[in-house]
Protein backbone atom coordinates (compact mmCIF):
# COMPACT_ATOMS: atom_id res chain seq x y z
CA UNK A 1 0.00 0.00 0.00
CA UNK A 2 1.76 3.03 -1.21
CA UNK A 3 1.24 6.68 -0.39
CA UNK A 4 -1.18 7.15 -3.33
CA UNK A 5 -3.45 4.40 -2.05
CA UNK A 6 -3.37 5.96 1.39
CA UNK A 7 -4.38 9.34 0.01
CA UNK A 8 -7.19 7.75 -1.98
CA UNK A 9 -8.40 6.01 1.16
CA UNK A 10 -8.43 9.26 3.09
CA UNK A 11 -10.20 10.97 0.20
CA UNK A 12 -12.76 8.15 0.13
CA UNK A 13 -13.35 8.54 3.85
CA UNK A 14 -13.85 12.28 3.42
CA UNK A 15 -16.30 11.62 0.58
CA UNK A 16 -18.19 9.16 2.75
CA UNK A 17 -18.36 11.78 5.53
CA UNK A 18 -19.58 14.47 3.14
CA UNK A 19 -22.15 12.13 1.59
CA UNK A 20 -23.33 11.12 5.05
CA UNK A 21 -23.69 14.75 6.05
CA UNK A 22 -25.54 15.77 2.90
CA UNK A 23 -27.80 12.75 2.39
CA UNK A 24 -28.43 11.49 5.90
CA UNK A 25 -27.45 13.91 8.65
CA UNK A 26 -28.70 17.22 7.24
CA UNK A 27 -32.12 15.86 6.15
CA UNK A 28 -32.64 14.58 9.69
CA UNK A 29 -31.67 18.00 11.08
CA UNK A 30 -34.10 19.63 8.67
CA UNK A 31 -36.82 17.21 9.67
CA UNK A 32 -36.20 17.94 13.34
CA UNK A 33 -36.35 21.70 12.66
CA UNK A 34 -39.59 21.29 10.72
CA UNK A 35 -41.19 19.24 13.48
CA UNK A 36 -39.98 21.77 16.08
CA UNK A 37 -41.65 24.54 14.06
CA UNK A 38 -44.83 22.49 13.98
CA UNK A 39 -44.58 22.03 17.76
CA UNK A 40 -44.17 25.79 18.21
CA UNK A 41 -47.20 26.44 16.00
CA UNK A 42 -49.21 23.85 17.89
CA UNK A 43 -48.22 25.36 21.24
CA UNK A 44 -49.25 28.80 19.95
CA UNK A 45 -52.59 27.39 18.83
CA UNK A 46 -52.99 25.77 22.24
CA UNK A 47 -52.43 29.10 23.93
CA UNK A 48 -54.99 30.72 21.63
CA UNK A 49 -57.45 27.90 22.34
CA UNK A 50 -56.91 28.27 26.08
CA UNK A 51 -57.52 32.02 25.82
CA UNK A 52 -60.63 31.36 23.75
CA UNK A 53 -61.90 28.87 26.32
CA UNK A 54 -61.27 31.38 29.09
CA UNK A 55 -63.05 34.09 27.11
CA UNK A 56 -65.99 31.82 26.35
CA UNK A 57 -66.22 30.80 30.00
CA UNK A 58 -66.61 34.50 30.78
CA UNK A 59 -69.23 34.75 28.03
CA UNK A 60 -71.05 31.77 29.57
CA UNK A 61 -70.97 33.44 32.97
CA UNK A 62 -72.43 36.61 31.43
CA UNK A 63 -74.84 34.85 29.08
CA UNK A 64 -78.05 36.09 30.73
CA UNK A 65 -76.80 39.67 30.63
CA UNK A 66 -75.71 39.33 26.98
CA UNK A 67 -79.06 37.81 26.00
CA UNK A 68 -80.77 40.70 27.70
CA UNK A 69 -78.54 43.21 25.90
CA UNK A 70 -79.26 41.59 22.53
CA UNK A 71 -82.99 41.76 23.24
CA UNK A 72 -82.65 45.42 24.26
CA UNK A 73 -80.60 46.18 21.16
CA UNK A 74 -83.25 44.51 19.02
CA UNK A 75 -85.80 46.85 20.54
CA UNK A 76 -83.65 49.80 19.36
CA UNK A 77 -82.97 48.34 15.92
CA UNK A 78 -85.47 45.50 15.50
CA UNK A 79 -85.31 42.57 13.11
CA UNK A 80 -88.57 43.59 11.49
CA UNK A 81 -90.14 46.91 10.54
CA UNK A 82 -91.88 46.90 13.92
CA UNK A 83 -94.20 49.68 12.80
CA UNK A 84 -97.01 48.90 15.26
CA UNK A 85 -94.64 49.20 18.20
CA UNK A 86 -93.21 52.43 16.85
CA UNK A 87 -96.67 53.87 16.32
CA UNK A 88 -97.62 52.87 19.86
CA UNK A 89 -94.46 54.52 21.24
CA UNK A 90 -95.15 57.75 19.34
CA UNK A 91 -98.74 57.83 20.50
CA UNK A 92 -97.73 57.20 24.11
CA UNK A 93 -95.11 59.95 23.94
CA UNK A 94 -97.73 62.31 22.51
CA UNK A 95 -100.30 61.37 25.13
CA UNK A 96 -97.86 61.68 28.00
CA UNK A 97 -96.51 65.04 26.84
CA UNK A 98 -99.85 66.50 25.83
CA UNK A 99 -99.13 67.12 22.17
CA UNK A 100 -101.51 66.01 19.46
CA UNK A 101 -99.99 63.65 16.97
CA UNK A 102 -101.21 64.89 13.61
CA UNK A 103 -99.36 62.67 11.17
CA UNK A 104 -96.97 59.75 11.02
CA UNK A 105 -95.48 58.66 7.71
CA UNK A 106 -92.92 55.87 7.66
CA UNK A 107 -91.13 55.08 4.42
CA UNK A 108 -90.38 51.69 3.02
CA UNK A 109 -87.09 50.09 4.10
CA UNK A 110 -84.01 50.74 2.02
CA UNK A 111 -80.71 48.97 2.49
CA UNK A 112 -78.05 51.13 4.13
CA UNK A 113 -75.14 51.32 1.71
CA UNK A 114 -71.79 50.30 3.11
CA UNK A 115 -73.28 48.88 6.29
CA UNK A 116 -71.04 46.40 8.09
CA UNK A 117 -74.03 44.23 8.98
CA UNK A 118 -76.08 42.46 6.32
CA UNK A 119 -79.67 43.57 6.03
CA UNK A 120 -79.31 46.87 7.89
CA UNK A 121 -82.12 48.96 6.44
CA UNK A 122 -83.27 52.52 6.88
CA UNK A 123 -86.91 53.53 7.12
CA UNK A 124 -87.63 57.21 6.64
CA UNK A 125 -90.03 58.63 9.19
CA UNK A 126 -91.92 61.88 9.25
CA UNK A 127 -93.97 62.93 12.26
CA UNK A 128 -96.32 65.89 12.58
CA UNK A 129 -97.63 67.19 15.91
CA UNK A 130 -99.28 70.17 17.54
CA UNK A 131 -98.81 71.59 21.01
CA UNK A 132 -97.03 74.21 23.06
CA UNK A 133 -93.27 74.69 22.85
CA UNK A 134 -92.46 72.83 26.04
CA UNK A 135 -94.97 70.09 25.30
CA UNK A 136 -93.05 69.57 22.08
CA UNK A 137 -89.75 69.50 23.94
CA UNK A 138 -91.21 66.86 26.25
CA UNK A 139 -92.63 64.89 23.32
CA UNK A 140 -89.28 64.82 21.54
CA UNK A 141 -87.45 63.95 24.75
CA UNK A 142 -89.77 61.00 25.32
CA UNK A 143 -89.04 59.72 21.82
CA UNK A 144 -85.31 60.31 22.05
CA UNK A 145 -84.76 58.87 25.51
CA UNK A 146 -83.98 55.16 24.98
CA UNK A 147 -85.26 54.38 28.47
CA UNK A 148 -88.71 55.63 27.43
CA UNK A 149 -88.86 54.83 23.72
CA UNK A 150 -86.51 52.01 22.89
CA UNK A 151 -86.80 52.29 19.09
CA UNK A 152 -83.85 54.30 17.84
CA UNK A 153 -84.92 57.23 15.69
CA UNK A 154 -82.41 59.67 14.23
CA UNK A 155 -83.89 63.04 13.35
CA UNK A 156 -82.35 65.09 10.58
CA UNK A 157 -84.95 67.78 9.95
CA UNK A 158 -87.37 69.62 12.16
CA UNK A 159 -89.50 72.70 12.02
CA UNK A 160 -91.80 74.53 14.41
CA UNK A 161 -94.15 77.26 13.28
CA UNK A 162 -96.77 79.35 14.95
CA UNK A 163 -100.28 77.99 14.64
CA UNK A 164 -101.88 81.25 13.46
CA UNK A 165 -105.36 79.98 14.23
CA UNK A 166 -104.62 78.69 17.71
CA UNK A 167 -101.65 80.60 19.18
CA UNK A 168 -99.70 79.82 21.44
CA UNK A 169 -100.07 76.36 19.97
CA UNK A 170 -97.31 75.45 17.54
CA UNK A 171 -97.25 73.12 14.60
CA UNK A 172 -94.22 70.87 14.45
CA UNK A 173 -92.83 68.36 12.03
CA UNK A 174 -89.72 66.24 12.39
CA UNK A 175 -88.20 63.93 9.83
CA UNK A 176 -85.55 61.32 10.20
CA UNK A 177 -84.79 57.64 10.00
CA UNK A 178 -85.29 54.53 11.99
CA UNK A 179 -83.49 51.29 11.32
CA UNK A 180 -84.15 47.58 11.12
CA UNK A 181 -82.07 44.52 10.32
CA UNK A 182 -84.13 42.70 7.73
CA UNK A 183 -83.24 39.29 6.38
CA UNK A 184 -85.02 40.11 3.17
CA UNK A 185 -86.26 43.42 1.84
CA UNK A 186 -89.87 43.37 0.66
CA UNK A 187 -90.37 43.68 -3.06
CA UNK A 188 -91.05 47.38 -3.44
CA UNK A 189 -90.98 47.52 -7.23
CA UNK A 190 -94.77 47.68 -7.47
CA UNK A 191 -95.35 49.51 -4.24
CA UNK A 192 -96.20 53.15 -3.81
CA UNK A 193 -92.92 54.81 -2.77
CA UNK A 194 -94.65 57.70 -0.98
CA UNK A 195 -97.03 56.37 1.63
CA UNK A 196 -99.83 58.66 2.73
CA UNK A 197 -99.49 60.06 6.24
CA UNK A 198 -101.66 58.38 8.80
CA UNK A 199 -103.79 60.36 11.18
CA UNK A 200 -101.97 60.31 14.46
CA UNK A 201 -105.13 60.59 16.48
CA UNK A 202 -106.71 57.62 14.77
CA UNK A 203 -104.66 54.76 16.22
CA UNK A 204 -106.52 54.05 19.36
CA UNK A 205 -104.95 52.41 22.35
CA UNK A 206 -106.89 49.27 21.62
CA UNK A 207 -105.56 48.83 18.11
CA UNK A 208 -104.98 45.14 17.92
CA UNK A 209 -101.68 45.10 16.06
CA UNK A 210 -100.13 47.73 18.28
CA UNK A 211 -101.42 46.03 21.36
CA UNK A 212 -99.91 42.74 20.26
CA UNK A 213 -96.57 44.42 19.62
CA UNK A 214 -96.64 46.21 22.95
CA UNK A 215 -97.48 43.02 24.79
CA UNK B 1 26.22 -9.27 22.60
CA UNK B 2 24.15 -10.93 19.93
CA UNK B 3 23.31 -9.60 16.51
CA UNK B 4 19.91 -10.22 14.93
CA UNK B 5 20.07 -10.92 11.25
CA UNK B 6 16.94 -10.73 9.06
CA UNK B 7 17.22 -13.58 6.67
CA UNK B 8 13.80 -12.98 5.02
CA UNK B 9 13.78 -11.33 1.63
CA UNK B 10 12.83 -7.61 1.61
CA UNK B 11 9.65 -8.31 -0.49
CA UNK B 12 8.22 -10.51 2.25
CA UNK B 13 8.71 -7.72 4.77
CA UNK B 14 7.09 -5.18 2.44
CA UNK B 15 4.07 -7.44 1.81
CA UNK B 16 3.60 -7.91 5.53
CA UNK B 17 3.76 -4.18 6.11
CA UNK B 18 1.27 -3.53 3.28
CA UNK B 19 -1.03 -6.18 4.66
CA UNK B 20 -0.97 -4.52 8.10
CA UNK B 21 -1.68 -1.18 6.56
CA UNK B 22 -4.64 -2.58 4.57
CA UNK B 23 -5.97 -4.19 7.68
CA UNK B 24 -5.55 -0.90 9.55
CA UNK B 25 -7.25 1.05 6.79
CA UNK B 26 -10.08 -1.45 6.64
CA UNK B 27 -10.49 -1.30 10.37
CA UNK B 28 -10.52 2.49 10.23
CA UNK B 29 -13.16 2.37 7.48
CA UNK B 30 -15.31 -0.02 9.45
CA UNK B 31 -14.86 2.20 12.51
CA UNK B 32 -15.88 5.27 10.53
CA UNK B 33 -18.96 3.55 9.16
CA UNK B 34 -19.85 2.33 12.62
CA UNK B 35 -19.49 5.85 14.01
CA UNK B 36 -21.66 7.24 11.23
CA UNK B 37 -24.21 4.50 11.88
CA UNK B 38 -24.32 5.46 15.54
CA UNK B 39 -24.79 9.12 14.64
CA UNK B 40 -27.56 8.18 12.20
CA UNK B 41 -29.35 6.04 14.75
CA UNK B 42 -29.03 8.81 17.33
CA UNK B 43 -30.44 11.38 14.89
CA UNK B 44 -33.28 9.02 14.05
CA UNK B 45 -34.01 8.76 17.74
CA UNK B 46 -34.12 12.55 18.04
CA UNK B 47 -36.50 12.74 15.09
CA UNK B 48 -38.75 10.15 16.70
CA UNK B 49 -38.62 12.02 20.00
CA UNK B 50 -39.70 15.34 18.49
CA UNK B 51 -42.39 13.57 16.44
CA UNK B 52 -43.71 12.01 19.60
CA UNK B 53 -43.62 15.44 21.27
CA UNK B 54 -45.52 16.91 18.31
CA UNK B 55 -48.11 14.13 18.50
CA UNK B 56 -48.63 14.81 22.20
CA UNK B 57 -48.98 18.55 21.59
CA UNK B 58 -51.40 17.94 18.72
CA UNK B 59 -53.43 15.65 20.92
CA UNK B 60 -53.64 18.33 23.57
CA UNK B 61 -54.57 20.90 20.93
CA UNK B 62 -57.32 18.62 19.65
CA UNK B 63 -58.67 18.27 23.19
CA UNK B 64 -58.62 22.06 23.64
CA UNK B 65 -60.33 22.60 20.30
CA UNK B 66 -62.97 20.07 21.25
CA UNK B 67 -63.49 22.04 24.44
CA UNK B 68 -63.81 25.24 22.39
CA UNK B 69 -66.42 23.48 20.26
CA UNK B 70 -68.41 22.71 23.39
CA UNK B 71 -68.69 26.48 23.86
CA UNK B 72 -69.93 27.05 20.30
CA UNK B 73 -73.30 28.33 21.50
CA UNK B 74 -71.59 30.91 23.68
CA UNK B 75 -69.29 31.94 20.84
CA UNK B 76 -72.40 32.53 18.73
CA UNK B 77 -74.00 34.48 21.57
CA UNK B 78 -70.88 36.62 21.87
CA UNK B 79 -70.88 37.26 18.11
CA UNK B 80 -74.54 38.26 18.18
CA UNK B 81 -73.91 40.60 21.11
CA UNK B 82 -70.97 42.17 19.25
CA UNK B 83 -73.02 42.53 16.07
CA UNK B 84 -75.92 44.14 17.89
CA UNK B 85 -73.60 46.70 19.47
CA UNK B 86 -71.98 47.39 16.11
CA UNK B 87 -75.38 47.88 14.47
CA UNK B 88 -76.39 50.46 17.06
CA UNK B 89 -73.06 52.26 16.89
CA UNK B 90 -73.10 52.54 13.11
CA UNK B 91 -76.80 53.14 12.48
CA UNK B 92 -77.35 55.65 15.27
CA UNK B 93 -74.00 57.43 15.14
CA UNK B 94 -75.66 60.66 14.02
CA UNK B 95 -78.20 60.68 16.85
CA UNK B 96 -79.07 64.28 17.73
CA UNK B 97 -81.38 65.35 20.52
CA UNK B 98 -83.83 67.81 18.98
CA UNK B 99 -85.39 68.15 22.43
CA UNK B 100 -81.99 69.24 23.71
CA UNK B 101 -81.63 71.79 20.92
CA UNK B 102 -85.06 73.23 21.66
CA UNK B 103 -84.16 73.40 25.36
CA UNK B 104 -80.94 75.23 24.50
CA UNK B 105 -82.80 77.75 22.36
CA UNK B 106 -85.41 78.27 25.06
CA UNK B 107 -82.76 78.70 27.73
CA UNK B 108 -80.98 81.56 25.93
CA UNK B 109 -83.89 83.36 24.28
CA UNK B 110 -84.32 86.90 25.68
CA UNK B 111 -87.78 87.87 26.93
CA UNK B 112 -88.29 90.55 24.29
CA UNK B 113 -87.88 88.11 21.42
CA UNK B 114 -90.63 86.00 19.89
CA UNK B 115 -90.18 83.33 17.26
CA UNK B 116 -92.55 82.59 14.44
CA UNK B 117 -90.67 79.61 13.10
CA UNK B 118 -87.69 77.47 13.87
CA UNK B 119 -86.03 75.06 11.47
CA UNK B 120 -83.34 72.49 12.15
CA UNK B 121 -81.68 70.64 9.31
CA UNK B 122 -78.79 68.26 9.64
CA UNK B 123 -76.46 67.54 6.76
CA UNK B 124 -73.21 65.79 6.02
CA UNK B 125 -70.30 67.76 7.54
CA UNK B 126 -69.66 71.03 5.75
CA UNK B 127 -66.46 73.01 6.32
CA UNK B 128 -67.54 76.64 6.64
CA UNK B 129 -65.37 79.43 5.28
CA UNK B 130 -63.28 80.94 8.04
CA UNK B 131 -64.56 78.35 10.46
CA UNK B 132 -62.12 75.83 11.84
CA UNK B 133 -64.74 73.28 12.74
CA UNK B 134 -67.16 71.53 10.42
CA UNK B 135 -70.86 72.27 10.48
CA UNK B 136 -73.25 69.34 10.71
CA UNK B 137 -76.38 71.30 10.00
CA UNK B 138 -78.12 74.59 10.42
CA UNK B 139 -80.57 76.14 12.83
CA UNK B 140 -82.78 78.90 11.45
CA UNK B 141 -84.84 81.12 13.74
CA UNK B 142 -87.38 83.57 12.37
CA UNK B 143 -89.21 85.96 14.66
CA UNK B 144 -89.78 89.41 16.08
CA UNK B 145 -87.83 91.64 18.45
CA UNK B 146 -88.70 95.02 19.86
CA UNK B 147 -85.61 96.61 18.35
CA UNK B 148 -82.21 95.84 16.81
CA UNK B 149 -80.35 96.46 20.05
CA UNK B 150 -80.67 95.17 22.61
CA UNK B 151 -83.38 92.88 21.05
CA UNK B 152 -81.64 91.05 18.18
CA UNK B 153 -78.20 91.93 19.55
CA UNK B 154 -78.89 90.15 22.83
CA UNK B 155 -80.36 87.17 21.04
CA UNK B 156 -77.12 86.78 19.03
CA UNK B 157 -74.98 87.14 22.14
CA UNK B 158 -77.04 84.58 24.04
CA UNK B 159 -77.15 82.09 21.16
CA UNK B 160 -73.38 82.34 20.86
CA UNK B 161 -73.09 81.03 24.42
CA UNK B 162 -74.45 77.64 23.33
CA UNK B 163 -71.49 75.44 22.42
CA UNK B 164 -73.39 73.63 19.67
CA UNK B 165 -74.22 76.86 17.80
CA UNK B 166 -71.56 78.59 15.77
CA UNK B 167 -71.02 80.93 12.85
CA UNK B 168 -74.12 83.04 13.70
CA UNK B 169 -75.57 85.24 10.97
CA UNK B 170 -78.69 87.32 10.77
CA UNK B 171 -80.88 89.50 8.59
CA UNK B 172 -83.42 92.01 9.91
CA UNK B 173 -86.28 94.05 8.57
CA UNK B 174 -88.82 96.54 9.87
CA UNK B 175 -92.42 95.50 10.29
CA UNK B 176 -94.54 98.58 9.50
CA UNK B 177 -97.73 97.01 10.82
CA UNK B 178 -96.54 96.43 14.40
CA UNK B 179 -93.39 98.50 14.50
CA UNK B 180 -91.30 95.45 15.39
CA UNK B 181 -88.06 94.24 13.98
CA UNK B 182 -88.35 90.99 12.08
CA UNK B 183 -85.25 88.83 12.04
CA UNK B 184 -83.86 85.67 10.59
CA UNK B 185 -80.92 84.19 12.49
CA UNK B 186 -78.97 81.19 11.27
CA UNK B 187 -76.44 79.17 13.23
CA UNK B 188 -74.24 76.29 12.17
CA UNK B 189 -74.64 73.18 14.27
CA UNK B 190 -71.31 71.90 15.55
CA UNK B 191 -70.28 68.40 16.61
CA UNK B 192 -71.69 69.07 20.11
CA UNK B 193 -75.19 68.36 18.79
CA UNK B 194 -74.50 64.63 18.64
CA UNK B 195 -75.53 62.69 21.70
CA UNK B 196 -73.01 59.88 21.11
CA UNK B 197 -75.23 57.76 23.32
CA UNK B 198 -74.87 54.75 21.02
CA UNK B 199 -71.14 55.08 20.42
CA UNK B 200 -70.44 52.02 22.61
CA UNK B 201 -73.47 50.12 21.42
CA UNK B 202 -76.34 49.81 23.85
CA UNK B 203 -76.79 52.91 26.04
CA UNK B 204 -76.31 52.49 29.78
CA UNK B 205 -80.02 53.05 30.36
CA UNK B 206 -80.86 49.86 28.48
CA UNK B 207 -78.10 47.62 29.84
Amino acid sequence: MNRQTLLLSVLGAVLVLVAFYIFLFQPKQDEIATVRDEIDTTVTLQAAARNEIQRLQTVRANAPRLESQITSAQAVVPTSNALPGTLRALQMAADDSGVILTSVAPGRPELVEGATVDGLSRLALSVGFRGSYFQMVDFLRRIEDPAITARGIVWDTGSLTKDEADYPQLVGTVGGSMFAVLEELPNVADADPTPAPTDGETPADGESEAAEEAS
Amino acid sequence: MSVRVNLLPAEVDARARASRMRAGAGLAGVGLLAALGVVFVWENGRVNDVKAELAAEEQELAALQAEVQEFADYAELDRRAGDSGEILASALASDVSFAGLLQDVAAVTPEDVEYTSMTISLTEPIASLGDVRPAFGELTLVGYALDHAPGVERLLIELDKVAAFGDLFFATGFDDEFGDITFTVTADLGPEVFTNRYVDGLPEALR
